[in-house]
């Protein structure tokens, strides 16, 4: 009998401790917020069964008496820890509404036993029976009920969600605390009050309304309930059965937590394993989305570039469509305008496979859904549904058969000027963000299309001020030279008629003089003239080209010293402003300086925290006589050209001692820079297959 | 006591206990009706009816385990004139009768306010009757420790007391069924629920006085009685002292257990559903001092003569 008090009380303390360090360690199981009383109960239970196995040791009378009071608390805390722990596991399981009325319909009932328990303590026996009786009666009965019901529960639940192996143990620890229930619950010491006088240790079954022992009411398979049966068949006792019931709950409690921990960390290690893969996806998806984002980026900044360098519509246009089918991509890409004619709409340029090219000859754009998409101001993206007649001609026979098309209207001042189309044959349709990109170059293309109108306009408005300026060239100079001469012909005429000779000859020194300097001046203005910064040979290259051409036309030594190192970092309009700057210099300096050497400087200079291209025309000439020279004409026009890029130009000139003019003008900032580089190496890259192809 | 004997218990508590929550929400359904408008007095009362018509239904089917032959207990009301027994019997069945009919109305059709409330007010009336004759059987000569007015006045105590905690417990116990249900917090039914109880834990704690009162002079009067008498209160201070202590303890306690959640129900920001498991134990030790109450007082007489 010890040993078997001391397996029941080692199978409940293994299972408290059990319990205990699950507790701790934590688990996604709903049961183990619980595990805590699960754990007391096993503990306390473990020690009133080793109280059991000392007692039945023996020993002296105030030994056992000790024993004896300790195990009537210990005993019922084991119940009330074991019905706290099943009342807590069962109110965890969603029950239906109607439940919440059972401790209701209960009450009375708990109330009556609880009374008729508290009335049998006045019955002649020692105190520890109705104790033992009643902690079992009330509060290990239902106890483990509540635990047996809430765990079949707890099993079911599982296996609903697919943890069999967890579910089967938990169901088998389920039936193993009913057992506990009918075992440790129900089977008490006897007494003369029921049910403890029905069913007990000692078999004495009583009468229930008259209180009279009677004979064995059981027989049967009901046999098997009677106690006193189950011993004489098996030789056990009740201690035993109550071990056994003790390793089977401790038993499928352990191995359920164990395998259920294993489950889960199995899951926990796939899911983690299945988050790892989602965010290198989504990872790789971010870098593809950026790359594109970058691509699209820079190619509508070099869009922009190429719109702000005046660069020819029409290579502005093909860059477009070009870029457009490969980054969307497409297999054709068509761009049409409405002819200003004839008001239909007409295939401008278009990028395929096979070429990208500007169209000269008109071909008008019929396909239904390009006129409706141009008549109802929507940008289009197919469906894969469209109909073969709505989409007839889209590629104008150049990509195709199309599966996937998105369609964008060009709109100038409100008004639907063409349309800009992508298609492609397989079957993938396009995005709506496809859609934005291609709406992004639409708009590109429209500012494009507005800058060649606008450049054409400024030509158009320039060529008469321009036929104005070379008239009043013509006028202050040629004209005046050859009117000069005309006067000198009649003068020459009269002194070969009076026959001076000498006169004539001095005249005649006089007239050559006046036409090298008409000479020097037009070839000076076709030096101007032919001097440009478009052949793509840079500023520095072409000063140094039109000082050289100068000192051979004017005979005028030159010396340009270059102190840049690295890029210029000028705009565009301020490079050209420089260099009309510089031919006003020296043609000022030929004119009016009689100077023998000119020196011309580029350099870099620094000043509140700017960086500004320095240029400085030294010639050692006569230099300015008086004020009135400083602020001619011709040196207004410099100080203009100077503030036009925000930049300054200063005059020095002692008389007699030469002229300094010292122009500045400023470097771009760096975040431009980087954007003009940016700019300019994609632009090498983008230009390179085509210079390729061209090969 | 065994079996048969429990039954006497059993049926006098639940009755009086079903007379007491009537009362109580009807009185609730008075006065709430002016606050918080007829409509919404109603859906809160609906449910409480159902069950004081199965508590009492409880009751009647609980005292036929007292009788010899059961199935003639219809005979028992064959002597209405001469017999308190019969007059009880008589007065329960209309009290059930009238309360049900009630039930009928209240769930069945709607309005009908005013027959409504006469009929509660007669089953309420009947009920007292019902409780009165109860105590009016235990007053008989032979029994010198029942023979007292104390004995109804004690009854009525019981009717009050166990009516207040009883329906304290119904109406949280309906607010979270009807929550669950309606899946969502019913703010009118919560306040009109959160109100009720408040007062009624007042009420408790103004009822148990006078109840404790009573059983104290009961006692005293034992004591100072007849032979017979100080017999019977030899017993209670001997024999069933444990029992007794507990019992007062136990409505000590219960009633305690009801003021304090409901005292601390603003600190704790607690709402009135969260306090259900206290007050249900609460009415339950109520009800366990009760019929411990009961228990003593069948076990504590001494008949004289034959």
């Amino acid at each position: 009998m010890m040993l078997i008090f001391f397996f029941n009380g080692l199978a409940f303390g293994g299972l408290g401790l059990a319990a205990y360090l699950q507790y701790r360690q934590g688990s996604d199981l709903p049961l183990n917020k619980h595990l805590g009383w699960l754990a007391a109960f096993g503990l306390v239970c473990g020690i009133t069964s080793w109280l059991d196995m000392f007692i039945a040791s023996g020993g002296t009378a105030a030994y056992l008496h000790v024993l004896g009071m300790v195990k009537m608390i210990t005993q019922p805390l084991t119940g009330i820890l074991l019905l706290k722990f099943g009342w807590d596991i069962l109110r965890d399981i969603s029950l239906p509404s109607w439940a919440t009325f059972i401790p209701g319909v209960l009450i009375v009932p708990i109330a009556l036993v609880i009374t008729y328990a508290a009335t049998t303590f006045i019955t002649p026996s020692p105190i520890e029976i109705p104790i033992d009786i009643w902690s079992r009666y009330l509060l290990y009965l239902p106890g483990s009920i509540l635990a047996g019901i809430g765990f079949l529960r707890l099993g079911n639940a599982q296996r609903k969600r697919g943890f069999s192996d967890v579910a089967n143990l938990l169901f088998g620890a389920g039936l193993a605390f009913l057992f506990e229930a009918f075992i440790v619950g129900l089977v008490v010491p006897a007494a003369p009050y029921g049910p403890a006088s029905y069913y007990n240790y000692d078999r004495v079954l009583s009468n229930a309304f008259t209180g009279v022992a009677g004979e064995n009411m059981f027989s049967g398979f009901t046999a098997w309930l009677d106690y006193a049966h189950v011993l004489v068949v098996t030789g056990l006792p009740i201690e035993f059965w109550r071990m056994l019931s003790a390793f089977a709950v401790t038993f499928f409690v352990v191995r359920g937590l164990g395998v259920f921990d294993a489950i889960r960390k199995r899951q926990l290690r796939e899911l983690q394993e299945q988050r790892d893969r989602a965010q290198a996806e989504s990872f790789d998806t971010q870098i593809v989305a950026r790359q594109t984002a970058e691509r699209w980026t820079n190619v509508l900044m070099i869009i922009n570039r190429q719109i702000m360098e005046m660069e020819d519509v029409d290579k502005i246009l093909l860059y477009i469509v070009k870029n457009a089918r490969e980054l969307l991509p497409a297999n054709f890409i068509g761009l049409a305008l409405i002819a200003d004619n004839t008001n239909s709409l007409e295939l401008k340029c278009f990028s395929a496979e096979a070429a990208t090219e500007i169209v000269d000859s008109q071909i008008g754009i019929h396909t239904p859904l390009l006129l409706e998409t141009l008549q109802t101001a929507r940008s289009y993206c197919s469906s894969g549904y469209e109909a073969f007649e709505q989409t007839e001609n889209i590629t104008c026979d150049l990509g195709g058969r199309p599966n996937s098309f998105g369609i964008v209207r060009l709109e100038l001042d409100n008004r639907s000027i063409g349309l800009l189309w992508a298609t492609r044959s397989d079957q993938r349709q396009y995005t709506e963000t496809d859609l934005i990109w291609l709406e992004c170059l639409a708009d590109q293309v429209v500012i494009a299309i507005q800058h060649g109108l606008m450049t054409a306009q400024l030509q158009s408005l320039s060529i008469p001020e321009e036929r104005a300026r070379i008239a009043r060239d013509m006028h202050d100079g040629l004209a005046q030279v050859l009117g000069y001469l005309n006067l000198e012909v009649q003068t020459l005429g009269a002194l070969h008629k009076q026959g001076k000779n000498e006169a004539l000859s001095a005249e005649l020194e006089k007239m050559r003089a006046a036409i090298l300097v008409a000479n020097a001046d037009v070839r000076e203005n076709i030096l101007s003239l032919r001097t440009t910064l478009a052949n793509g040979k840079g500023l520095v290259s072409a000063i140094g080209e039109y000082l050289d051409e100068f000192s051979i036309q004017t005979r005028i030594e030159t010396c340009f010293a270059n102190n840049l190192h690295g890029e210029l970092k000028l705009s565009s309009i301020a490079e050209v402003q420089l260099v009309c700057i510089l031919q006003e210099s020296l043609a000022n300096v030929r004119k009016h300086a009689h100077a023998r050497k000119v020196d011309v400087s580029l350099s870099r200079i620094k000043e509140n925290g700017k960086d500004w291209i320095s240029l400085q025309v030294i010639d050692d000439g006569i230099g300015l006589s008086d004020q009135r020279s400083k602020h001619s004409f011709g040196l207004n026009t410099m100080q203009e050209r100077a503030n036009s890029v925000g930049g300054a130009l200063e005059l020095q000139s002692p008389p007699g001692k030469g002229t300094v003019v010292a122009c500045r003008l400023p470097c771009l900032e760096t975040e431009r820079l980087k954007e003009n580089q940016i700019i300019s190496t994609q632009k090498e890259k983008t230009l390179m297959p085509e210079s390729e192809s061209l090969e | 006591m065994n079996v048969r004997e429990w039954a006497l218990p059993v049926y006098t508590i639940l009755i009086q206990m079903a007379v007491g929550m009537l009362l109580v929400l009807w009185s609730l359904r008075f006065f709430g009706s002016r606050k918080f408008g007829k409509v919404a007095i109603d859906r809160v009362v609906r449910d409480s009816l159902l069950i004081i018509n199965t508590t009492t239904i409880f009751g009647m089917i609980g005292a036929h385990f007292h009788l010899s032959r059961p199935y003639l207990s219809f005979l028992a009301i064959s002597n209405f004139r001469t017999s308190w027994l019969s007059r009880e019997i008589v007065f329960t069945l209309l009290f059930f009768l009238v309360s049900a009919a009630l039930l009928f109305f209240q769930w069945f059709r709607e309005g009908h306010w005013g027959l409504k409330t006469a009929l509660g007010w007669l089953a309420i009336l009947f009920g007292f009757m019902a409780v009165y004759c109860m105590g009016q059987i235990y007053l008989l000569p032979t029994q010198p420790a029942w023979n007292t007015p104390l004995t109804i006045i004690s009854f009525y105590g019981t009717v009050l007391l166990l009516g207040v905690m009883a329906l304290a417990t119904i109406l949280i116990m309906d607010l979270r069924f009807m929550e669950i249900r309606q899946k969502g917090v019913l703010n009118e039914w919560a306040i009109i629920v959160n109100e009720t109880v408040k007062r009624l834990a007042v009420a408790a704690g103004a009822i148990l006085i006078p109840v404790v009162l009573i059983n104290l002079f009961y006692i005293h009067s034992l004591r100072t009685g007849s032979t017979l008498m100080q017999t019977s209160y030899d017993l209670l201070v001997q024999l069933y002292e444990p029992l007794l202590i507990i019992r007062f303890l136990l409505l000590l306690a219960g009633v305690g257990w009801l003021v304090i959640p409901v005292a601390m129900l603003k600190r704790t920001g607690k709402s009135v559903q969260e306090i259900f498991t206290p007050v249900y134990l609460a009415c339950l030790l109520v009800i366990v001092g009760e019929i411990l109450g009961r228990f003593l007082f069948y076990a504590a007489h001494i008949r004289t003569g034959l």
